[in-house]
């Protein structure tokens, strides 16, 4: 295993627009299990295939276990890649396609048998080894497609969206499987996904990319504690975090007609801000008490808990993830605190807990 | 608003009408095709003098002899063995070159490939016609006329072009990550190649077939460049069955010899028609 290091490195497709991605820095250490996340589009897998060879950066450096690779064919980095739809070779049988790479390096036929059979037993796949990829369910393709990245011992493991294709159940499952067995290999891991609790749930550091830019790298707690930028704040968690257009002026936090002390934490702060409340930081009690009025339009009950969907009297910022301003305030609240669906209500917000960002760049003026 | 309704009802009984038309001039040629091949087929077991007399009707006997006779007539030993050699030589050829051809074309990404493939389109369009001279003076200087090998590769040469231009539709359908995934595994270009090969069996099985069936139908390269009896290809042999029939009027005979030429084609069109269907329409819809 090694490490991998990104210095810098920049993709452009063509001369006109954005790059794909911009001055990427990233340094992954030696058996780490990185997550790329982001929106459709952000550059993740684009990054993900520089690493692996697949596409070449346009600028910048690529670095794995401090030997610069950016001029190594794919094949001779020594990682593996797990492919989205698994890209396993249909005519192949699963023996053949966990051995492929094996046979590519000469590795002889009677210790590649010993090989395969070793790992198909650590993936639960040995009864299979004869069928073809066409004769086995989709977790059993997925197990397959890791076994061909694992047999060789790459340097690097790289995985690109892999459980997006299996059914919820399945996804779970294979996501602790992935991860344990992450951790039993202690392989340097770079997986990409677009499903945050993927992200939040397998990665010791998250990065978050949008429109080609990393908008903060973080474990998945840091992350969602401490959001760098407005976008992260609102990409991590769900329901996504409440954006609140206010502003800071003369030692008070104004949000609508609400004049709020500003916590001790922003003192510093001027000017106008976004005020980020996540939905568990929201309470909701009777009118007259709280620091905004609302007005419940749905009450949805999660069992162990209830959202409260709000249409309030104070402008939101509503990215460009989260486009939907029907869905843009919700409260999370105790199954015996949910208020009747139509009634007025006020709005408390956890002031030890919001998150405030400037309103202009978009980053945190919340200090961890 | 009444107009555009007006308009697009106009459109819509258009779109109709010429759908019609389209149906009625399909299912004239299957019929008239049929009919002709059905005809033929009877005409075949029927006896000379009375094959004109009735057309339609039923043989009243069952003439076999026809068929020997045709055997005879055709040399049919010797020119469906030539038939065989060439055509499935050069369709063998064809796909050793055209396969790899079409998959550098549509899979490698170099400059120059998008014009390469018009230039292969091209040479479809090129007539057997306009060539045949300098191809056969060509051949002659290295003494490939009057040779199966000659008109082999001759057969080679003329289907490459369509072959390639089939197979890359074929090519480009394919997924892209299967050949990365064997790149990613250590593969070079030409393991590569030879794992994408197999996932393209659909198309390099039409196009095969499409080629070897143009070939076994193909007359005027083998007339041209073959001149003895014995390197005569079918196609050329059924040629002789109708000088013959000239001077003997073995109407029968010449029958039984388009049959016994059409009955392997018959046969593959009927076994292969949803793979050739396949395979010409895989790549052109997504």
């Amino acid at each position: 295993m090694a490490s991998i290091s990104l210095h810098a490195v920049t993709k452009r497709f063509d001369d006109i627009g954005p790059p794909a991605l911009s001055e990427v820095d990233l340094e992954i250490e030696d058996g780490e299990f990185i997550v790329l996340v982001g929106p459709s589009g952000c550059g993740k897998t684009t990054l993900l295939r520089i690493v692996a060879g697949l596409e070449t950066a346009t600028t910048g450096e690529l670095l794995i276990g401090g030997s610069d690779i950016s001029g190594v064919p794919a094949g001779d980095r020594n990682i593996a890649m797990v492919f989205q739809n698994y890209a396993l070779f249909p005519h192949l049988t699963v023996a053949e396609n966990i051995g492929f790479g094996l046979k590519i390096r000469g590795t002889s036929k009677a210790e590649r048998r010993t090989t395969v059979e070793r790992v198909a037993s650590l993936l639960g796949l040995s009864p299979y080894l004869e069928r073809r990829p066409g004769e086995l369910s989709g977790g059993q393709r997925q197990r397959v497609a890791m076994g061909r990245a694992i047999v060789r011992q790459p340097a690097a493991f790289l995985m690109d969206e892999p459980l997006s294709n299996l059914d919820a159940k399945l996804r779970v499952e294979m996501r602790a499987e992935i991860s344990r067995m992450q951790r039993r290999l202690n392989a340097t891991t770079i997986y990409v996904t677009h499903d945050q609790t993927e992200a939040m749930t397998m990665g010791d550091r998250v990065v978050v990319l949008n429109k080609g830019v990393v908008q903060q790298i973080a474990s998945p707690a840091d992350l969602y504690r401490y959001p760098a930028n407005a976008f992260v704040a609102q990409f991590i968690g769900a329901p996504t975090m409440n954006m609140l257009v206010g502003s800071i002026a003369g030692g008070r936090l104004v949000v609508g007609t609400a004049q709020l002390k500003v916590p001790e934490r922003f003192e510093s702060a001027d000017g106008p801000v976004l005020v980020g409340a996540r939905p568990e930081h929201v309470h909701i009690g009777d009118r007259g008490i709280g620091h905004l009025g609302g007005h419940v339009v749905l009450v949805e009950h999660l069992g162990k808990e209830v959202q409260v969907h709000l249409e309030i009297d104070v402008p939101l910022d509503i990215d460009d993830a989260h486009g939907d301003a029907s869905e843009a305030f919700v409260a999370t609240v105790d199954p015996s605190e949910a208020p009747v669906e139509g009634s007025d209500v006020d709005i408390v917000l956890d002031l030890d807990q919001v998150h405030l960002f400037d309103r202009d760049s978009g980053l945190t003026l919340t200090r961890p | 608003m009444s107009t555009d309704v007006h308009v697009s009802s106009l459109q819509r009984g258009g779109r109709l009408a010429g759908r019609g038309i389209g149906r009625l001039f399909v299912w004239s040629w299957v019929l008239f095709s049929l009919a002709m091949l059905v005809w033929l087929i009877l005409a075949a077991f029927k006896r000379n003098n009375s094959v004109f007399r009735d057309l339609w009707a039923l043989p009243d006997s069952n003439e076999i002899q026809n068929f020997r006779d045709a055997w005879d007539l055709l040399n049919l030993a010797r020119t469906t063995l030539n038939s065989v050699l060439t055509v499935g030589g050069g369709t063998a050829l064809t796909m050793a070159v055209a396969a790899p051809a079409a998959y550098a074309l549509t899979r490698m990404y170099f400059r120059g490939a998008s014009p390469l493939i018009s230039f292969f389109a091209l040479g479809i369009g090129v007539p057997v016609h306009a060539i045949i001279i300098p191809l056969f003076v060509g051949l002659s200087e290295v003494n490939l006329t009057n040779n199966l090998w000659g008109l082999t590769l001759t057969y080679m040469g003329v289907s490459i072009p369509f072959a390639v231009f089939l197979m890359t539709g074929f090519f480009r359908s394919l997924p892209s990550e299967l050949e990365e995934a064997a790149v990613m595994e250590g593969a070079g270009p030409l393991r590569v190649f030879f794992v994408m090969l197999p996932l393209a069996r659909p198309g390099m099985v039409a196009s095969a077939l499409i080629v070897a069936v143009g070939l076994w139908n193909e007359f005027l390269l083998a007339l041209v460049l073959t001149y003895d009896v014995d390197k005569r290809t079918i196609g050329v042999g059924l040629l002789n069955t109708f000088g013959a029939m000239r001077y003997t009027s073995n109407w029968v005979g010449l029958f039984a010899s388009v049959v016994i030429m059409l009955t392997p084609l018959i046969i593959l069109y009927t076994w292969m028609s949803r793979r050739i269907i396949e395979g010409l329409t895989v790549g052109a819809t997504k």
